[in-house]
């Protein structure tokens, strides 16, 4: 009789737990992408991979967490390259962890370690379910993938905070951020300390005069101080159109590197990418990208022209394959190769869920 | 024969008519009881189901919600209310949702679960077929 109450107090307090339990549940989201890729450069000689290599390129985890109404936590956790790291293989990562409180649509803040809300692609960076080609657009991302020398236009992370909103300006949608962070960094763990001379200032901001097409400019400003490099700046210009079945995407990214001793560089890098949507799944995709990593330098170019099919199978899971053609001016570091140039087909499957 | 004609030419109006009623006439917009709010404009609707309203007047957060991408109301609604097609929805939650920028408005198989989702959580607002009738929820309407 005397463990009636006890086990009456038991029930209650797992029935309470498992109600808190299943509540918290309701508040979390769990998502993720992976995507297996394959590389084979044509030629013998080249930049790219010529050993037709598999790729486990990554498996990610997206956690939201809604708090409460006015805040949300949100991670990206990867692992890249089937990582081994007893055999230091591969790669583990936060690719972003940060908490967002929201005043209201206009202005949510953010703490913690995001990407650099720089032009179309940083934020959507490796998801791959999330574009149509195999790699997301070297020539404003990672321009040394098209020519060796170019620099990067900012960090594609940062630990710091952030201010974001959407809103309405005569009846059409925008959008803003600014991004207050530690910087481009080597020396030390950027999303630790800060051996910069200032903070880095990431700003953006779109606006959509149709539902069918937006705008928008990106802007990067970091005073480095370390690792030969004084000043890094850039801006970014960003297109995008759409109608029922073409997609046009377009980007514009000029950078300024200021070393510790020299000239200050200005590098150009641009893409265009017209798309066509079938409605079997199939989208036809052609990209034409170019670097021009100092303009003061002549024949320093390099371009990527890329002819891809993408193919989603069923809602997140896609099958992608392309040619990337590059070719380089007779002072670019693709000059090494015959005809400065070289093909390398990439192939991907992935998926998102 | 001539009857059979006319028939025919009925049968093939009614299918017509049918598959051009638009997103306004088959759907209901519905939102908990507790959401101070009796009508919409489409604009709010898109942004909502879109993610960049995520507030109502009221500051209570909304949740938004709707049947599964296969259903043909989903289809019609995010054709003409929020002027993209599945695919292309599907793409633009995969980018926000990758890139931090928040989840997808829960889906459901039918409107009845649409409803008691919207019945159970203050702020909800869901997207269910204009013959669905539950006292739990409030209809709102919809003005351009």
């Amino acid at each position: 009789m005397r463990w009636k109450p006890v086990m009456t107090l038991v029930v209650m307090s797992l029935a309470c737990s498992h109600g808190a339990l299943a509540q918290g549940l309701s508040k979390l989201t769990i998502n993720g992408y992976s995507s297996f890729e394959f590389e084979k450069q044509i030629e013998e000689e080249g930049g790219g991979d010529p050993n037709a290599s598999f790729d486990a390129d990554l498996f990610d985890l997206v956690f939201n967490f809604q708090v409460n109404d006015k805040i949300r936590v949100s991670a990206d956790l990867t692992w890249e390259h089937g990582t081994a790291t007893e055999d230091g293989f591969g790669n583990v990562a936060v690719e972003y962890a940060f908490v967002e409180y929201a005043f209201a649509d206009l202005a949510k803040v953010r703490v913690g370690k995001m990407f650099t809300p720089h032009g179309i692609f940083n934020e959507i960076h490796t998801a791959k379910p999330a574009f149509l080609s195999v790699k997301e657009p070297a020539s404003t991302n990672k321009p040394e993938r098209i020519v060796e020398n170019a620099f990067r236009y900012f960090p594609r992370w940062g630990t710091g905070v952030a201010i974001r909103g959407d809103g309405v300006i005569a009846q059409r949608d925008f959008s803003y951020d600014v991004f207050i962070s530690n910087g481009a960094q080597e020396e030390t763990n950027p999303f630790e300390e800060d051996n910069n001379l200032a903070k880095a200032i990431t700003a953006r901001f779109r606006f959509e005069p149709t539902e069918s097409f937006s705008i928008g400019n990106s802007f990067y400003h970091d005073k480095v101080g370390a690792d030969g490099v004084e000043k890094i700046v850039s801006d970014g210009l960003e297109l995008r159109y759409q109608t029922g079945t073409w997609r046009i995407i377009a980007e514009l990214a000029f950078g300024w590197l200021t070393p510790e001793d020299g000239d200050k560089i200005q590098q150009i890098g641009w893409y265009i990418q017209p798309s066509y949507y079938f409605e079997n799944g199939l989208t036809p995709y052609v990209r034409l990208e170019r670097v021009d990593p100092n303009t003061d330098i002549a024949n320093d170019h390099g371009y990527d022209l890329i002819v891809g099919l993408n193919y989603e199978i069923s809602g997140g899971f896609m099958i992608k394959a392309e040619n990337n053609y590059y070719k380089g001016g007779s002072n670019s570091t693709l000059a090494q190769y015959p005809n400065a140039s070289y093909n390398e087909i990439k192939a991907a499957v992935v998926l998102g869920f | 024969m001539r009857v059979g004609k006319v028939h025919l030419i009925a049968a093939i109006l009614a299918v017509t008519t049918l598959s051009q009623a638009t997103a306004q006439e088959s759907v209901k917009i519905i939102v908990n009881t507790e959401v101070e709010v009796s009508s919409l404009s489409q604009a709010d609707l898109a942004r909502i189901y879109l993610g960049k309203k995520t507030f109502w007047e009221s500051g209570s957060r909304i949740s938004p919600s709707l049947l599964h991408e296969k259903s043909q109301l989903t289809k019609l609604f995010l054709e003409e209310s929020v002027r993209k097609t599945v695919r292309q929805y599907r793409a633009y939650w995969k980018r926000r949702l990758f890139s931090g920028q928040g989840t997808a408005p829960k889906t459901f198989a039918s409107s009845k679960q649409v409803a008691n989702y919207v019945a159970d959580n203050p702020g909800a607002i869901g997207v269910v077929d204009a013959s669905f009738a539950d006292n739990r929820v409030k209809v709102v309407d919809l003005s351009n």
